[in-house]
């Protein structure tokens, strides 16, 4: 079937800009750990794993439209979940930092809180499609 | 229609279906109906237990696969 190929074929690109990106990400790494990298390169060396994030990105929202037309619901309806949660999560916790001295996050937190809320959001949207 | 009684919570759906009895005439699966109308098993499973409204253009390859006029698979419940 169709979408299915489609599917598939998407779920080969994640994997394989997702690859570029862990290994990226370990060489960028370790050339910043070992002072390798030239003063005008700072940002361009750090964003380079970005690079196949992106396209991983790309890859996954392809995957997404293959689904059908109720995958799709779910996942819409998980991805809601996702940035209203979020949403509250990340402006209550901003005022906690300003306002009452909490801890400062990094910015790298709050893409894990999202994906772990759209696959929770996910779950309970396709639970109510079950019998 | 077994399913459907023995379901959790309300129909989510407006439509009432008779896609599980066109479905076992023809001795098909889930899995295979599903592969037949390029949908998931879960989707076919949701139309069944009333609990999703297909789009009209799923509606009417579901029609046309069964070869039936669309509004003798699908009635919207008046309740």
């Amino acid at each position: 079937m169709i979408s299915k190929q489609l599917r598939r074929q998407a779920w080969a690109r994640f994997a394989l800009w997702m690859a570029l990106y862990v290994v990226l990400v370990l060489v960028v790494s370790t050339l910043f750990d070992a002072g390798q990298i030239p003063r005008g390169l700072l940002v361009p060396a750090a964003l380079l794993p970005m690079v196949p994030a992106v396209l991983a990105a790309f890859a996954s929202m392809d995957r997404i439209r293959a689904l059908d037309e109720m995958q799709r619901k779910i996942q819409a309806d998980g991805i809601l979940f996702s940035w209203v949660i979020t949403a509250v999560v990340t402006l209550s916790y901003g005022f906690l930092e300003v306002y009452a001295g909490a801890p400062r996050l990094s910015m790298f937190a709050v893409w894990p809180l999202m994906a772990v809320l759209w696959a929770a959001g996910s779950l309970v949207a396709a639970r109510r499609y079950r019998c | 229609m077994g399913c459907r009684l023995a379901c959790r919570g309300a129909p989510l759906s407006l439509l009432r279906n008779t896609l599980r009895v066109l479905r076992a005439e023809r001795g098909w699966s889930q899995a295979e109906l599903a592969e037949r109308l390029d949908v998931s098993r879960q989707t076919i499973n949701a139309l069944e237990v009333d609990k999703y409204d297909p789009s009209l253009p799923l509606a009417y390859k579901i029609a046309r696969l069964f070869e039936r006029p669309i509004e003798h698979i699908f009635l919207f419940d008046e309740r």
